[in-house]
């Protein structure tokens, strides 16, 4: 196995500011451990107890953690249900937490997620309510995994455009990452 | 006709429907993998409530979180409600939601709007 200096690790988590990462299968059974971890980690740093940050926090974790589960190019089935692989980390400064996903999706689909994360980050909160409030009324398409309609839910919540980032694997894959920037309120 | 009862896990509801009363309580946090795989019993519970005993319906919700997919199930359950509520039966829904809980309110009145049956937003 490759050297492994766990103490530069251990600093570059530090110095990155890293609450919590993951990475790897992010079956049903992870994600519920890792809200569990997380809601412990966040009542420790926040002797305020500011509920009305962790709820959020903790609603995007989960849409950006399941995007993951249905959307990843490296899935597999687990506990009959086909579960993506990815990474998820949680940074927190004094202004603001970072919310980061990723994950490997084909050229296509970047294409398609690219122009509709764009689509979303144009309209004003108040257009943004009648699209969410259009796709919960629409009818499910079959191909699609999940409501539709978590990204719209994650720019609502943070009050935040969708930033992301696409870097090339290999010919035909491209890794999707998607970052939340979660202002604290002061 | 039974009633259905589910406890509650870390990521789905606790679930009580009583045919007997017809009042049906969903309560605490939704987000399992496959949302749509949870509420089917839930579904199916209704059409047989409708079809056999086709009484009043009462709908008392303490929710705590929902995920997007979770979310669209339970509003396609209620807008059932409403179709049920259209024929000329008894409907109702009380939405509890925690004093300082803004985003589950504003689920709330989301759903609350568009829809004529009778909706009430309940803080506790």
């Amino acid at each position: 196995m490759k050297s492994f200096d766990l103490l530069s690790f251990r600093q570059e988590i530090i110095e990155s500011k890293i609450v919590l990462s993951f990475e790897g299968k992010m079956s049903q059974g992870v994600l519920v451990s890792l809200v569990d971890t997380l809601k412990e980690k966040l009542k420790v740093n926040d002797q305020d107890g500011k509920q009305y940050m962790i709820r959020k926090i903790f609603a995007i974790f989960v849409e950006l953690a399941q995007n993951i589960q249905n959307h990843s190019l490296e899935s597999e089935i687990i506990d009959g249900l086909e579960t993506g692989a990815g990474i998820i980390v949680i940074r927190e400064d004094e202004d603001s937490f970072m919310l980061t996903s990723g994950n490997n999706i084909t050229v296509d689909a970047a294409k398609k997620l690219k122009q509709y994360c764009d689509e979303l980050n144009k309209p004003n909160a108040d257009e943004l309510k009648n699209l969410y409030k259009q796709q919960l009324r629409s009818e499910r398409s079959k191909e699609a995994k999940g409501a539709g309609i978590g990204l719209i839910d994650i720019i609502r919540k943070s009050g935040n455009p969708l930033k992301y980032e696409i870097q090339a694997v290999d010919k035909k894959t491209q890794f999707f990452t998607l970052s939340v920037n979660l202002p604290k309120v002061h | 006709m039974n009633n259905l009862t589910l406890s509650p896990a870390k990521d789905t509801l606790s679930v009580i429907c009583n045919h007997q009363t017809g009042v049906i309580e969903l309560e605490g946090v939704s987000y399992p993998q496959d949302a749509a795989d949870f509420f089917n019993p839930i579904y199916e519970w209704l059409e047989n409530y409708i079809d056999q005993v086709g009484a009043a319906i009462t709908l008392n919700l303490r929710i705590n979180y929902l995920n997007t997919s979770s979310t669209k199930c339970l509003f396609d359950f209620i807008d059932r409600l409403e179709e049920y509520y259209k024929t000329g039966q008894e409907v109702k829904i009380n939405w509890y939601y925690e004093q300082d809980d803004e985003d589950i309110k504003e689920t709330g009145l989301e759903f609350q709007e568009d829809m004529e049956l009778p909706f009430e937003l309940l803080s506790y």
